[in-house]
């Protein structure tokens, strides 16, 4: 949704015609004039915006990695768009989840938002995983399932031909072992799921009100709004307005308008 | 716009009409706004009666430090009893915090087609405090309805619409970006155009086959194996005895011994087996004790015979060095011996 309204801005941006090698060549000389630029502002956020929609551009035209999303997020961040830039961060994180740039970019644009003072509202959940335990994708997790299940029936196997108790506790460990390894699939599928049915929105105005209802006329649910860059999960939509829950749990709506939502991008 | 609440007001207006009329209530009275029920969180406008409101604003696209006045244009849409009162926009929250707000003069102007009906129009002029601002928020008009019965319910707010706004950066010229120099990193190459193929589960087919292929290829295996090596099952069922399992696991040990203590360990493994199996008393005993022994409880002559002769191996092994069997050869007697007893019905 997000997308379409921000269609208007960025179609036309990019010359049509232009190969994706092109497209992503002239993403890069303007993201360099920013750099050249950076000592000021007002001059160099323009190019960084241009960077940005040719990195958007290259994402309609189908490419998807956590490269091209980290300089989507950077750009639009170096461009003054956070709410975007943490959202290009998020899409590249779930495409590579234990990627160490996109998660301290993600870190550091958080760390420009502005929340609420002396409360816990509107942030993000902090991640408790050890930055030095290797992330294991559900691709590896299932070939190793896969490995252990048949290792395992390779012991017991054995162990009925040898009697040999070492080889009945190792079939029994492996069998257990890709048991478990399963689970954790099953449950990184489910959280996928979840992602999929109530997908990120990323809060793109400052002070936005979470409302009882649908509508400006229903009275806040909660008196602290929330501003740009604060992240949440689609509920419900309905009409021009957002049914989002915060990472508290803080239920309420916005309108369309005053969000970035991660649809359709898989 | 929208009006908070405009279905119960029609009913309580008729209600209220009607107790006016039945408590005979003076134009005086009708025109006392109380104190008690007005909106706590929003400006009052101190007007009373029926009303509309419109607003507009101009310029809708403008820089962070350039103004914009905005207009809020309120008209009569039954009798008047009090006309309203310029609103303090920084009593409204989503007002103050968007903007910077100053106020204009304010205008009355006879309503046209209408006689003696005026309309009042307050101006303000708003300055956008950044470049996030995209909307000129809902304006909140709380009036009184003095029709509505009982008069604290009598209060109402007229909600006007948003207005789109594009304000773009005002930022000061020469000022730096300052952020982490991580946001100036950039990967380029062929890999910023890879399509990522996102991992799904196989199909249940695909699943199903590698849950059942393990333990059908590990069956076939076993099957097979009970084929081709028939000797090889019958001796490991013969290996399934206790005992015979742990002098197995002992003579494995004793091989690493040297050959007079290895001799020494290995009859003693076997005489042990043959107590827990045979019940051979004696602990330390004589190739003719330990023949007579197996001789007595039933064992055909030629494991009699095994067992005489591999006691004697040993016996040779232990006290007449540089003529006797190695330990590799005296473990493998004692293990053909133990499989042998092992083999017995």
């Amino acid at each position: 949704v997000s997308a379409l309204w921000l269609a208007p801005l960025l179609v036309g941006a990019v010359p049509p015609g232009l190969s994706s090698d092109e497209v992503a060549r002239r993403a890069e000389e303007e993201f360099d004039r920013g750099v050249q630029l950076q000592r000021d502002a007002a001059r160099a956020r323009p190019h960084f915006r241009a960077a940005a929609e040719h990195f958007e551009e290259l994402r309609r035209r189908g490419a998807r990695n956590p490269l091209l999303y980290r300089n989507l997020g950077n750009a639009y961040l170096l461009a003054g768009e956070l709410p975007q830039a943490i959202l290009a961060y998020r899409r590249g994180l779930r495409l590579a989840p234990r990627d160490a740039a996109l998660r301290e970019n993600l870190t550091r644009a958080r760390a420009l938002v502005a929340y609420p003072q002396e409360s816990n509202f509107a942030r993000p959940v902090p991640d408790i995983r050890p930055p030095w335990l290797p992330g294991i994708g559900p691709r590896w997790l299932f070939a190793a399932a896969v490995a252990l299940y048949g290792l395992a029936w390779v012991q017991l196997t054995r162990w009925l031909m040898v009697r040999r108790r070492r080889l009945l506790v190792l079939g029994l460990a492996g069998l257990v072992s890709a048991g478990l390894l399963t689970a954790v699939l099953v449950v990184l599928q489910r959280s996928e799921k979840v992602e999929t049915h109530h997908p990120l929105v990323v809060i793109a105005d400052d002070d936005v009100l979470l409302r009882k209802g649908n509508g400006a006329a229903f009275p806040p649910s909660h008196a602290t709004p929330v501003n740009r860059g604060v992240e949440a999960r689609l509920l419900f939509a309905r009409g021009d307005w957002l049914q989002i829950e915060l990472s508290g749990g803080e239920v309420g709506w916005i309108p369309r308008r005053a969000a970035l939502v991660d649809e359709g991008e898989r | 716009m929208r009006c908070a609440g405009c279905w119960p007001l029609a009913v309580l207006l008729l209600a209220g009409a009607a107790a006016g009329r039945s408590t005979g209530s003076t134009p005086s009275e009708m025109e006392e706004i109380p104190l008690v029920g007005r909106p706590a969180d929003l400006p009052f406008s101190e007007a009373s009666g029926w009303f509309t409101v419109s607003r507009s604003a101009e310029p809708t696209t403008l820089r962070a430090d350039t103004p914009l006045t905005f207009t809020v244009t309120v008209r009569p849409a039954g009798k008047v009893v009090r006309p309203p009162q310029r609103i303090d926009l920084r009593q409204v929250r989503t007002f103050d915090r968007a903007f910077y707000i100053e106020e204009l003069p304010q205008r009355e102007a006879p309503l046209e087609g209408k006689a003696g009906a005026r309309s009042w129009t307050f101006s303000y002029r708003l300055k956008p405090r950044r470049d996030g601002v995209t909307e000129v928020p809902s304006f909140p008009f709380a009036f009184f309805n003095p029709d509505v019965r009982p008069a604290s319910k009598g209060f109402q707010v007229l909600y006007t619409d948003p207005i789109p706004l594009r304000v773009t950066s005002a930022e000061t010229k020469g000022a730096p970006i300052r952020v982490h120099p991580s946001f100036y990193e950039l990967a380029s190459g062929p890999r910023v155009l890879a399509q990522y193929t996102p991992w799904g589960l196989p199909k249940p087919g695909t699943v199903a086959l590698l849950v059942l292929a393990p333990p059908l290829l590990g069956g076939a295996w076993y099957l097979l194996w009970r084929r081709l090596w028939p000797d090889a099952m019958r001796q490991a069922q013969r290996q399934r005895s206790r005992a015979a399992r742990l002098a197995l696991q002992a003579l494995r040990g004793a091989v690493r011994l040297p050959v007079p203590a290895c001799a020494d360990r290995i009859a003693a493994v076997v005489t042990g087996y043959f107590h827990q199996r045979l019940g051979l008393r004696a602990a330390e005993p004589t190739p003719a004790e330990a023949a007579a022994h197996l001789a007595g409880g039933g064992c055909p002559p030629e494991l009699v015979g095994q067992a005489e002769g591999f006691f004697k191996e040993c016996d040779a092994a232990r006290f007449l060095p540089g003529g006797a069997a190695s330990g590799a050869a005296l473990a493998e007697s004692a293990r053909h011996l133990i499989l042998a007893v092992e083999a017995l019905p």
